[in-house]
């Protein structure tokens, strides 16, 4: 090192180290903007230190945080110099935590959890590693081989937070009842396995019909069973009745602001309720999204524009629907409703309700209103269509699958529902009927002036069982957490065909190539509206639904069913 | 000197003791409950007749009262007459009896929620078999609306039900056809009736005690389920076909108010145990 170099080769080998220096600081740059990416932290300052032999060369660039050490080798004529150079950061400090486990949950296993190592809980939450699913994953689920012409998903990413392995000390298993056969739910399947990889405890799961598993869990909480120690409920309809029965743990130590932050604000409606949090996860988050036969718009209307409107949409539906009868005769539907399941329905109403500024909730979240005027004007929409033949009365007898099963297969015009359906309708084997002659439309305005929105169809919360052994609620915690992950959550988006309220991962490249009509369901999350519905919900949904089918069928006016729907809700409001 | 206890009483004693656990206690929970309030959302206290005084107040629970009373009525009326047509016709086969039989017997083995189910897509506008047919075969010009109407909604969920009790019915009265003597029949055919009257005159009046158990089992389960209505309409279009059973799981499930639903509970019971009550004593007294 005492050698002596001449200034051309001083220069020279000053200039390259320079331009190494530069290359390392672009380097940890843009690595460090990849890793932080998602995060809720403020850009910091990178120093880079760079040693090289006789030069110390300072570069300060902002990014993210990152800690790397690079080694490169620079080669100047007749010189070869090594230069180790290490890029050194400070990792941000957790924000200050205002709430804590103990706060809520009093004393128990949870103290030896440190969300915040061994890295911030919004690092931990928002890394994602993509790969071939494992062998053992494809054993215990063999679908996942199959469900996508390649069996790439997120395989990693997810980082545990210090001192799990003390609070869940003896929990081997888990429970928990899911809606619907695992095979339609891939990403929950990978969930599980991943979960247990990390941990060795394993989730057993009993596979239910939607109604059939509320009835169960309410079974399950009123008689203050262990039987499951992770409640999974529809978020809009029956988070308030959980919560305000008791039958969930709250969760406010769980979402501190920086953790929010990864998420759209649509997490709150879906999750918050009475001041608390009390869910996590969102399995199979589905924004409505109108669906349409591309030909059949051309055939009818001479036109290939797309509506932008409901109105516009209703003026479609009425062409499609004398195209229908005239072509095809009997048996085809301009629009398929899923009239018979109360909660679909009401979902298909708050579509064009929430655009036109509406809401079903009183501000103070306790009650339901059906009486305003812009329910009215969705209500005199709906009923027009029926009453018109557009949407066939047979449609009070369609369930929630009959209506996009009726898409699917060439029987139908138009369907207005969860964005995963276009995974379905583009599968050949599932829709042979439809192949290349449909299209997804972005989320719909009342009309000219109105804001676009559409509804968050029935996003699935995770809660933790208040019944169960304090070990168990810690496990069932962390699965919570695993679950709101970005890694869990690519696996919704961009494997199963869900949508995420991690929108930042509509932004990675390795999502967008697979996403099946990506713009439009984009489009969809950003613009879904939902309301946290009080705990009658359920109730005044089934009552709502009777009067809604009785205007349908010409038996009495909109007006008069919706206030006689509001009628006997207030009974139950009192 | 002790009371002697009647050895008969002292044998029956497991019997009543089983009998009591296994109904004795629910129903004691049933009723007592029926008569508190108990929402999960208010503390649990002593509702006197308040719970029953809602439910009679309650629009919902006389329409589905009603359906009720015409469902089970008519999944009874319709799985006697078809069970009574099969067994009359099965009794007078020789060959290859057994084979009908087990065919006959054969939906009996299926859930009736499956049965709703597979009548429900057999009966589907849209996709079903029977309109496919039916407009093939110029029954109609156009497929019939089953399930968006109010009538005719009814009308499959009483048909998928019955499919599934027929067997049933028909087993009953088969053998009740089987215990005539063979004699009256061969006197009635001698002295010039025709299978018409002998139908009439014979197997009806001889068989009536099978038929009446029939009926009573037909509708005392017709009365309280509701499998079939569940997988085909769920109680619509409108609730047309929203039945007691419904109105129970809606009162338990939906608005967890258990003080409500087993006061429903205890007034199904009621109904149930009055009509068949009254049918079990026509029978004892014939």
């Amino acid at each position: 090192m005492k050698r002596k170099l001449s200034r051309r080769a001083a220069l020279g080998t000053a200039g390259k180290v320079a331009i190494g220096v530069i290359v390392a600081g672009v380097v940890a740059g843009v690595g460090g903007y990849f890793a932080g990416k998602g995060a809720a932290a403020p850009p910091q300052t990178i120093t880079t230190t760079v040693t090289a032999p006789g030069a110390t060369q300072t570069v300060t660039a902002p990014g993210t945080t990152v800690t790397q050490k690079v080694t490169e080798t620079v080669t100047a004529p007749a010189t070869t110099v090594t230069v180790t150079k290490t890029v050194t950061a400070t990792a941000p400090a957790a924000p200050p935590r205002p709430i804590s486990i103990v706060d809520q949950w009093g004393p128990g296993p949870w103290e030896s959890i440190n969300w915040d190592k061994p890295l911030t809980w919004t690092e931990r939450l928002s890394k994602v590693e993509v790969g071939t699913i494992p062998d053992h994953w494809i054993e215990r689920f063999p679908f996942l081989e199959t469900y996508r012409p390649e069996p790439v998903a997120a395989i990693g990413g997810y980082v545990l937070p210090e001192g799990w392995e003390k609070a869940v000390q003896g929990v081997d298993k888990l429970r928990f009842l899911n809606y619907g056969g695992m095979p339609h739910d891939p990403a929950t399947a990978m969930a599980l396995a991943r979960f247990e990889d990390l941990t060795g405890i394993r989730i057993e799961y009993e596979e239910m019909e939607e109604l059939t598993l509320w009835t169960k869990t309410v079974s399950i909480m009123t008689a203050k069973s262990d039987e499951i120690d992770i409640v999974h409920h529809s978020a809009p309809f029956l988070l308030a009745s959980i919560a305000a029965r008791g039958w969930a743990m709250p969760l406010d130590f769980f979402w501190p602001e920086d953790v929010q932050g990864l998420y759209s604000p649509l997490i709150k409606d879906l999750a918050y309720y009475n001041g608390h949090w009390w869910a996590s996860g969102w399995i199979s988050t589905k924004p409505f999204m109108p669906f349409i036969r591309k030909s059949w718009l051309e055939e009818a209307t001479g036109s290939t524009t797309l509506p932008t409107t409901w109105q516009e949409l209703k003026t479609v539906a009425k062409k499609l629907a004398e195209y229908l009868e005239a072509t095809y005769g009997p048996g085809y539907a301009a629009w398929a409703v899923p009239g018979k399941d109360h909660r679909y329905m009401w979902q298909v109403v708050s579509g064009p309700f929430y655009s036109l500024g509406g809401k079903f909730v009183t501000p103070d979240g306790k009650k339901i209103n059906l009486v305003s005027k812009e329910s009215k004007m969705v209500h005199e929409y709906f009923i027009e269509l029926f009453r018109e033949g557009v949407i066939p009365s047979e449609a009070l007898g369609w369930s929630w699958t009959d209506a996009p099963d009726l898409f699917a297969k060439g029987k139908a015009g138009i369907v207005y529902q969860g964005t995963v359906n276009a995974v379905r309708f583009s599968n050949p084997e599932l829709a042979p009927e439809i192949q290349d002659d449909w299209i997804a439309l972005e989320p719909l305005s009342w009309d000219a002036g109105y804001p676009k929105a559409t509804v968050e169809e029935a996003s699935a919360n995770l809660s933790v069982s208040p019944f169960i052994p304090d070990e168990r609620k810690a496990a069932a915690l962390l699965f919570l957490d695993y679950y709101r992950s970005y890694q869990s959550q690519w696996n919704e988006l961009a494997f199963e065909g869900n949508e995420t309220t991690a929108t930042a991962l509509y932004e990675r490249p390795d999502v967008k190539e697979r996403l099946v009509a990506g713009p439009q369901r984009r489009a969809a999350i950003e613009a879904a509206r939902s309301e946290l519905l009080p705990p009658i919900a359920d109730t005044a949904q089934k009552i709502w639904l009777e009067w809604f089918h009785r205007a349908a069928l010409g038996e009495v006016s909109v007006d008069e069913a919706l206030e006689s729907a509001q009628a006997e809700i207030d009974e139950l409001q009192e | 000197m002790g009371m002697r206890i009647p050895f008969g009483l002292l044998l029956s004693l497991p019997g009543i003791i089983f009998l009591a656990l296994l109904l004795g206690y629910p129903l004691s929970i049933l009723f007592t409950v029926s008569f508190l309030r108990y929402d999960y959302i208010h503390p649990i206290t002593f509702w006197g007749f308040n719970n029953y005084i809602k439910i009679f107040n309650d629009r919902v629970f006389w329409l589905s009262l009603k359906n009720t009373i015409v469902y089970s009525g008519g999944v009874t009326a319709l799985t006697t007459f078809v069970g009574i047509i099969l067994a009359a016709a099965a009794a007078r086969i020789r060959k290859l009896s057994t084979v009908f039989r087990t065919l006959l017997i054969l939906p009996w083995a299926v859930p009736l929620v499956v049965s709703g189910l597979v009548w429900r897509w057999m009966l589907d506008p849209g996709v079903g078999i029977y309109n496919y047919l039916f407009v093939l075969l110029g029954l109609t010009d156009r497929p019939i609306n089953l399930f968006g109407d109010p009538v005719m909604a009814m009308i499959t969920c009483i048909i998928a039900d019955s499919w599934t009790k027929i067997p049933f019915m028909f087993v009953l009265v088969l053998a009740g056809i089987k215990a005539i003597p063979p004699e009256l029949y061969e006197v009635a055919r001698v002295d010039g009736a025709s299978m018409i009257d002998t139908f009439r005159h014979i197997t009806i009046p001889l068989a009536k005690k099978s038929i009446l158990v029939g009926v009573l089992i037909t509708s005392m389960f017709s009365f309280r389920t509701i499998d079939a209505i569940w997988s085909m309409t769920r109680g619509g279009p409108a609730k047309a076909t929203y039945v007691l059973g419904f109105n129970l799981i809606d009162y338990l499930v939906s608005y967890t108010d258990f003080g409500l639903g087993c006061a429903i509970g205890v007034i199904m019971l009621v109904l149930i145990s009055f009509f068949s009550g009254a049918l079990i004593y026509y029978l004892l007294r014939g």
